[in-house]
């Protein structure tokens, strides 16, 4: 009694109809073999019109797209979760979260089944992504310079560089290790943050260099942004920090990764704040570096920081300032293997 | 976040306090770390003083013992669903499901292991075991194979009906199965976890099989044997319900229905084993109705000469001496596209 | 009534949308106000959302499963129950209006009653009523022990029959599909009346649809599937019974199998006579594993010797699917022991 393993693209839907149409139609343009291809729409309690015009979507496209309807309106987490859970009898050979708006590659689910199919070790591949913010496309810096299998044995990466970087996520079969930390995501819902890969750090995860697609973020309330990833780390390694669980277990990569986490952490608010001082808004730059030195407090002994620190108390953009904290590149970690 | 413990012993308790020690002496002298290894006792709402029991363990080894007391005595199948539930926070790598009274020898989760890492296919672990009887006397059984092999369940489905009938094993298995967290298949629900045809749900991946005992498990005969037997029947029915219903014919589905047929085979000639059991006990009516079973789920068996043999005996009221080994074949080789090592 | 808590009613559906405008609004016409209205379709491939679209406007909501699968979407709807009562409506069932309102006064005034159970007529695909006896011949209300005998051998009532406190749902397991699968409603009472007490209203509440053929049926009995389900959940009755000690379940259990062997007894006949040989002696074999004394039934005996000379187009009876057998069932039972008789609050 078995279904066909299929390919489920799960999204949460918002108001925003024509967002939610553009990322349809990019579906509907996949080589993939359509019958082996789902779209879940879960609809999050939106006034009736937009739920009608969901059904319609569902009477259009009868064996591609099904849409659950969560009573009353609540977070990102329990939504995913509840689309988690509807799927628990269904056969997933491989998923994927998407936001209306976001964008992929007409191949890119018929090469990713392709490559997780040859490669039975990786639970996920993670693609490089562009982003779209309504009006112009950015094209980001690869994280590393070749694709590459990330194991548990390097798993600090995750946290080493990166952190605000962009990502498109093809799972093996449902995110279901996500149930399981999905506390952390009611707050932290980053289904397209690199961060986030680390919820999936216990498997093997390939690595993509190529972009996959290009997805669609309004401009964030970048402090907001900030104290969700410190909390994301926080909680990460709570155990290690707290010494809760014994640490003699604990390897050293996780320990040395807690260190790169906060650095990088701290670099990447350093990077907002250049924007932000761009901007002229003085006050809020000023927040953010005190926020840089709370998370990694050797960053006062950074002569980059402490440029910029003059730079903000001074209230001077200056052009050079975008030069102190470019990204580059990265070789992938030596543990890690080319694929 | 949590420390993953790589073995997880799940042990299933109803009212079975004196063979607790005995599976616990299995898991204590594991060569592998102890610190790597966690056991669950689930208690069936136990009157007999095995929870108190557990507890003692509890005391003297916390780290090791963990223990979920139903607050109603239920069926093993959801037994096993809530043991699944109870564990759904806890990433397990790799799990074992034990009886009170079974005893796992102390290479086994080491080479399991080891087995498991080298090759990243392998769902399950199985060996071949003793049996051990009410008297504590160990009897050895052949092996099910000549040689340590790989088997491809999805390519070698019928294997699992074709070989090793009556024959017992234990497995350690990748993660938790039987199956996905939500999804137990009928059969493993059923099945006793010892038999070999139990070893072909789930119907996907690759399992290793060894031919060396590495345990040994109490005697057990299901207290009501039909009811045992129908379920089984059941869970087959259900496993291949499609195969049985649709009309049209392509090649795999020739494959399913031969499949099929092995799996009808394979229960009746249990039931054959079943009667010739009851020589022991006496008990006829048991015997007949064995007959009628396997002749219901294969009516092709009436042919085959243990049958014929037995039906014989039951008339004549004579002894079914050697009738076992017609049905209970010696070792195969494995079949030429499973890796043999 | 006082309170009025949320009801919530569940339709299941697969490839029922040419009923389901009737079994929709007569969730929507309920005399009890505080209701909601889910469909939870099994990815069904006919025009079934665009007529469940028609509604949304008053509410209902529809949840689609992206791949059918079977009947582990019962397993599924139970997260759309947020009620604390609710109804397993049947896309092709039709509710009586004011069945809601009736049984949860029921159940508000007695709080130990998890389900209770209304009288049902049935009613063929072109919407022709066949008028049944009601199973029992009063209304009543019954501790759930004295209940549970009576359904080792029949549901007395199907999902649509039954308005069922959420609680008590939860305590009986819920729906548990792998375990249940076919059988399910029976299953289901049994565990309800083992954590709970029973009530059953005499007047008929709702229409249950009885088309002149169901193919699952007939696939079921045609695999040979039938006898054994049938015999597996009549044995995991007596499981729980032993688990929990319920002495008059045990001894209703060789009743109970005896009863299945001889309706198979039926099906056997309309094998030999659609000569189906293999089939039929399956079922001939199952009867006599089933109850050793069938042997001596004039009946069997001859269905055996036209098995073995073949002459199965001499035998004379009625293909089993006509719904039409079902009005001439006499009925009408007595309640089980220490019922309590309850006309009046109804």
């Amino acid at each position: 009694m078995k279904n066909e393993a299929c390919t489920y693209i799960l999204i949460i839907a918002n108001n925003d109809l024509d967002k939610l149409r553009r990322t349809v139609d990019s579906l509907l343009k996949q080589t993939v073999e359509r019958e082996l291809l789902r779209i879940l729409i879960i609809d999050n309690a939106s006034q009736n019109d937009t739920y009608s015009r969901l059904i319609d979507y569902e009477i259009e496209y009868p064996e591609l797209i099904s849409v659950i309807r969560e009573k009353k309106p609540t977070t990102k987490g329990r939504l995913l979760k509840r689309m988690i859970r509807h799927l628990r009898y269904a056969e997933v050979g491989s998923s994927m979260i998407l936001e209306p708006g976001d964008i992929i590659c007409p191949d890119l689910i018929k090469n990713a089944n392709m490559i997780l199919r040859l490669k039975e070790s990786l639970g996920s591949l993670i693609y490089e992504t562009d982003i779209w913010d309504g009006q112009t496309i950015k094209s980001q810096t690869p994280i590393f310079t070749s694709n590459c299998v990330i194991t548990k044995l390097c798993e600090d990466v995750y946290y080493k560089s990166g952190i605000g970087h962009k990502v498109l996520i093809f799972h093996r079969g449902l995110p279901i290790g996500l149930t399981v930390k999905l506390p952390y995501y009611e707050v932290v819902v980053k289904s397209h943050d690199w961060l986030s890969a680390a919820y999936h750090r216990n498997e093997a995860n390939g690595y993509m260099k190529e972009t996959g697609g290009c997805i669609y973020t309004e401009a964030q309330d970048m402090k907001k942004e900030l104290i969700e990833w410190s909390f994301f780390i926080k909680r990460n390694f709570y155990a290690i920090e707290t010494q809760v669980f014994s640490t003699k277990n604990s390897l050293n990569v996780q320990k040395e990764a807690v260190y790169s986490a906060y650095n990088c952490l701290s670099i990447m608010a350093l990077q907002y704040a250049v924007q932000i001082l761009k901007k002229g808004a003085i006050e809020e730059a000023e927040d953010i570096l005190i926020f840089a030195e709370m998370m990694n407090l050797d960053i006062e002994n950074d002569s980059r920081f402490l440029q910029l620190r003059q730079a903000v108390l001074a209230g001077n953009y200056e052009e050079t300032l975008e030069t102190l904290f470019v990204v580059k590149s990265e070789i992938p970690p030596r543990v890690s293997f080319q694929f | 976040m949590f420390k993953t413990y790589s073995v997880f012993f799940i042990v299933f308790v109803d009212n079975e306090a004196e063979l607790i020690d005995d599976t616990m002496k299995g898991i204590l002298g594991q060569t592998y770390p102890r610190s790597e290894m966690r056991v669950l006792f689930m208690d069936n709402a136990s009157k007999d003083g095995s929870y108190e029991k557990i507890l003692d363990y509890i005391q003297e080894y916390p780290s090791l013992v963990s223990v979920y007391r139903m607050d109603r005595p239920t069926k093993p199948a959801r037994l096993l669903k809530q043991a699944s539930n109870y564990l759904r926070f806890s990433p397990v790598h790799f799990s074992m499901f034990l009886h009170p009274g079974d005893r796992v020898y102390s290479g086994f989760i080491e080479k399991a292991i080891g087995l498991m890492h080298m090759n990243g296919e392998i769902e399950a672990v199985y060996s071949n075991i003793d049996i051990c009887h009410t008297d504590k006397s160990l009897e050895k059984q052949e092996a099910i194979f000549t040689d340590n092999c790989i088997i491809d369940k999805e390519v070698n489905y019928g294997l699992f009906f074709n070989t090793g009938i009556g024959a017992k094993v234990q497995a350690m298995f990748r993660g938790l199965q039987p199956g996905a967290l939500e999804r137990l298949v009928d059969m493993e629900k059923r099945i006793d976890r010892n038999d070999w045809m139990g070893a072909a749900f789930p119907s996907e991946g690759k399992i290793a099989y060894l031919t060396e005992s590495f345990g040994y498990m109490m005697e057990r005969v299901p207290d009501d044997v039909m009811f045992d037997l129908m379920t089984k029947a059941y869970s087959l029915k259900s496993q291949f319900y499609m195969t049985e219903t649709v009309a049209n014919y392509t090649e795999r589905q020739k494959k399913d229905w031969a499949d099929m047929e092995a799996a009808y085979k394979c229960i009746a000639e249990n039931a054959l084993l079943h009667a010739i059991r009851t020589e022991e006990t006496g008990d006829i009516r048991l015997a007949e109705q064995c007959l009628m079973f396997a002749e219901m789920m294969c009516l092709d068996i009436v042919q085959d000469e243990a049958y014929i043999l037995i039906k014989k005996a039951i008339e004549n009221e004579t002894s079914m001496q050697g009738i076992r080994e017609k049905i209970v074949k010696g070792s195969v080789e494995p079949p030429r596209d499973c890796f043999i090592f | 009534m006082k309170r009025k808590p949320l009801v919530s009613i569940i339709i299941p559906n697969y490839n029922h949308s040419m009923y389901l405008d009737q079994s929709i609004n007569s969730a929507l016409n309920q005399t009890y106000s505080n209701i909601e209205v889910i469909v939870n379709d099994n990815a069904s491939s006919d025009n079934s959302i665009a007529v469940v679209k028609k509604y949304i406007d008053q509410g209902v909501v529809v949840n689609k499963n992206p791949q059918n699968i079977y009947n582990f979407n019962y397993d599924i709807l139970d997260d759309s129950v947020s009620g604390e009562y609710f109804v397993l409506l049947c896309a092709d069932d039709i509710l009586k209006s004011d069945f809601v309102e009736k049984a949860v006064r029921i159940m508000e005034e007695y709080p130990e009653i998890g389900f209770v159970h209304g009288e049902r007529d049935y009613i063929d695909e072109h919407g022709r009523i066949t008028e049944l006896d009601p199973f029992f011949n009063c209304s009543f209300r019954v501790n759930g022990e004295e209940i549970l005998p009576i359904f080792t051998l029949t549901d007395i009532g199907q999902s649509a029959q039954a308005v069922i406190r959420t609680s008590a749902f939860v305590r009986a397991g819920k729906h548990d599909t792998q375990s249940d699968h076919l059988n399910i409603d029976r299953e289901q009472w049994f565990r309800l009346a083992m954590v709970s007490d029973y009530a059953y209203i005499r007047e008929k509440m709702a229409l249950i649809r009885m088309p002149e053929t169901t193919s699952e049926t007939s696939r079921i009995i045609e695999t040979f599937y039938h006898p054994i389900a049938l015999y597996h959940t009549a044995k995991s009755f007596e499981e729980w019974a032993k688990l929990n000690d319920y002495p008059r379940v045990s001894e209703r259990i060789e009743v109970a199998i005896k009863r299945f062997a001889k309706e198979c007894l039926g099906f056997a006949k309309v094998f030999l006579k659609r000569e189906n040989y293999e089939l039929a002696k399956r079922y001939l074999l199952f009867i006599r594993f089933a109850d050793r004394g069938i042997i001596s039934d004039e009946e069997y005996q001859k269905c055996w010797t036209i098995l073995q000379e073949k002459r199965g187009a001499s035998v004379e009876v009625d293909e089993y699917k006509k719904s039409s057998n079902y009005a001439f069932r006499k009925r009408n039972y007595e309640p089980p022991e220490n019922y309590v008789l309850m006309e009046d609050t109804i």
